[in-house]
């Protein structure tokens, strides 16, 4: 991504987490809830989301932001959470937990 | 061992209990080695849910003497994160104890137990429609009582996350509980409304400690301002460093500059802007002349300011009117706010942290080289031109001898500059982490010598951090391991945390 091409979506990060709960924090143990609060912090869209840029700048993928690819198998995404992925950390069973990387990763399929 | 961990098992259930070889215990080393990986590995992980379960892993551990590591959601990244000083411990992950257990708008407090994290508590806010701020520091995810135990901080007025910190709830490592302050009185109501109770405060011997687990911890909040805004200020040479830290001193102790807001060079802009990769394609720090093609790419100085203003429309005006004053002083100064720079990362990153809004666009740093760790070394000085100039000069040569460029700056306190010094190394490439580690462990003892204490560190050095602190033959140390002696005879907490060793351990010092 070129300088030319940086853009900021301050639209969207405002709306996540200015004024506003969370659209989909009516009930947090959906996938889908799961998905914006344990991993959308990092990989939603926008240059606010280190997940996303290292996918745009590191890994060239064209779809960087996780939720729009038709690629993620459960358990590569399980496998990545759990070892971690250049510079993404593991993430410990008490940041998610089996039960709840099951419904990430459910929903995240659905999208496919 | 093997008894204590089957113990700890039935405690806590076997979902909670991650033995050997478990593949979720890899999650608990630490994810940015600045030493060979797996150094710090611990030896098994339990997960307590309450009060009574932390108890029952501390009486086990007392019958077993098994070496317990303890933290709040581990994720003190750059720091060690979740693993042990010790590798071979069982590390005690408190997330669990998630529960925010009261928030009171009237008196702007909260109290939270260690698994509560900035955003969980931002939510809590926004969803409630309490008119209250909390204070981040750049990780959202990172615990709230945590981050104030490490002595980190946030960007609001109210940045000095310890200092804003009001009543703990400690358990001891024979499993007493008592809470101190104010809560110290079972009848108080004013457990987090008076800090220092009667008699000795206690508090400070629980945080960067080994002396207890905190598990509850009483937090200051802020009234929402009837206004805001959050500015930068761009200088254009690397030689206005000096000057702009003498205007900002009186600025600051007069509250005029109202934030813990940041001076920050060029670097800290770019790294979160973008990899090294869009400004320049060669090895080693950037050139002198690609670091002035980025600046007038990014359109910033050389140094940068990020504050943020509280208050009335009328008292913000008038404010900024003295700020805008002096350091108009620096010629070539520009001032911006927030809204006039949508594009800048950084900018907008520190204007959601100063109006207590969580993020984690400081992790943009991680993205200025591929596989990217970061080791901080952060010593404190006084808010003074000529300090600050001679710590950078120190740390930028240092770093770039080291094959980093120097992304740092200052965090501007209530009375000192923390002069940040981040190196963002490839952690795959074993060269990069030994020169990483060399050049901190020189750079802890060179600062020392010229008077400059670090505040904070990785697990890796914190006996070099400890013994930097050598008055009076290290006395604040000595009397510190007395008061491990008689808390944790059995030595079972967390041994090496910040250099405090318990009695039967004191040779693993170094």
């Amino acid at each position: 991504m070129g300088l030319a091409g940086l853009a900021f979506v301050e639209r969207n990060y405002a709306q996540r987490f200015e004024g506003q709960a969370p659209t989909v924090a009516a009930d947090s143990s959906t996938g889908e809830a799961l998905y914006s609060t344990k991993c959308g912090i990092c990989h939603d869209a926008g240059g606010m989301y280190p997940g996303y840029e290292a996918l745009s700048h590191h890994s060239g993928q064209r779809q960087p932001v996780l939720s729009r690819r038709t690629d993620l198998t459960p358990d590569f995404v399980k496998l990545i959470v759990r070892k971690g992925i250049g510079q993404m950390p593991p993430l410990t069973p008490t940041y998610v937990d089996d039960r709840e990387l099951g419904a990430i990763t459910f929903y995240l399929e659905s999208q496919r | 061992m093997k008894t204590a961990v089957e113990t700890f098992r039935k405690v806590v259930g076997e979902d909670w209990l991650f033995g050997p070889g478990h593949e979720r215990l890899a999650s608990y080393d630490d994810a940015m080695p600045i030493d060979d990986p797996g150094r710090y590995a611990p030896y098994a992980a339990v997960a307590p849910a309450d009060v009574e379960q932390v108890r029952a892993i501390l009486a086990v551990a007392n019958q077993y003497r098994v070496p317990l590591w303890t933290f709040s959601t581990g994720r003190n990244f750059g720091y060690g994160g979740a693993a042990p000083r010790v590798a071979g411990s069982v590390v005690v992950d408190l997330a669990r104890m998630n529960r925010i257990i009261e928030v009171n708008e009237e008196f702007a407090y909260c109290v939270v137990e260690p698994g509560v994290t900035y955003f969980q508590l931002h939510e809590y806010l926004q969803s409630k429609k309490l008119n209250l701020w909390l204070s981040p520091p750049e990780p959202g995810w990172a615990s709230v009582m945590g981050n104030a135990l490490d002595h980190g901080v946030g960007y609001t007025p109210i940045g000095d996350n310890f200092g804003f910190s009001c009543g703990m709830e400690v358990v001891l490592a024979d499993g007493d509980v008592v809470r101190t302050g104010m809560g110290a009185m079972s009848r108080s109501n004013t457990w987090q409304l008076f800090k220092y109770g009667f008699g000795p405060t206690v508090d400070g011997l629980f945080g960067q400690s080994n002396l207890g687990i905190v598990t509850k911890m009483g937090m200051w909040l802020m009234p929402a301002p009837p206004a805001y805004r959050s500015y930068m200020i761009t200088f254009p040479r690397e030689s206005d460093l000096h000057q702009v830290v003498e205007i900002m001193r009186p600025l600051k102790i007069s509250q005029i500059f109202q934030n813990a807001g940041m001076i920050v060079p060029w670097s800290y802009e770019a790294c979160v802007t973008a990899p090294r990769s869009a400004f320049w394609s060669g090895t080693g720090p950037l050139p002198e002349a690609d670091k002035q093609n980025l600046i007038d790419k990014l359109d910033i100085g050389y140094w940068n300011i990020y504050g943020a203003q509280y208050g009335t429309p009328g008292s913000i005006a008038e404010q900024w009117a003295i700020i805008k004053s002096a350091f108009s002083q620096v010629p070539g100064a520009r001032f911006y706010f927030a809204e006039d720079r949508p594009e800048l990362v950084g900018l907008q990153m520190r204007n959601l942290l100063a109006k207590g809004v969580p993020n984690m666009g400081t992790f943009n740093l991680l993205n200025w080289v591929p596989n990217a760790a970061h080791v901080g070394l952060s010593p404190i000085s006084p808010t003074t031109g000529d300090d600050a100039t001679r710590l950078y000069a120190l740390l930028k040569g240092e770093a770039e001898s080291a094959g980093c460029d120097y992304i740092g700056g200052f965090v501007v306190g209530w009375r000192e500059l923390h002069n940040i010094l981040m190196f963002i190394y490839d952690k795959s490439d074993s060269d990069a982490r030994n020169r990483v580690r060399n050049t901190v462990s020189r750079l802890i003892s060179k600062t020392a010598s010229m008077g400059y204490g670090d505040y904070r560190t990785h697990i890796a050095f914190m006996d070099d951090v400890a013994q930097s602190y050598d008055f009076n033959n290290h006395a604040l140390l000595r009397m510190t391991e007395r008061i491990k002696d008689a808390l944790d005879p059995n030595g079972i907490l967390s041994a090496g945390k910040s250099g405090i060793w318990p009695k039967a351990m004191r040779k693993k010092r170094g």
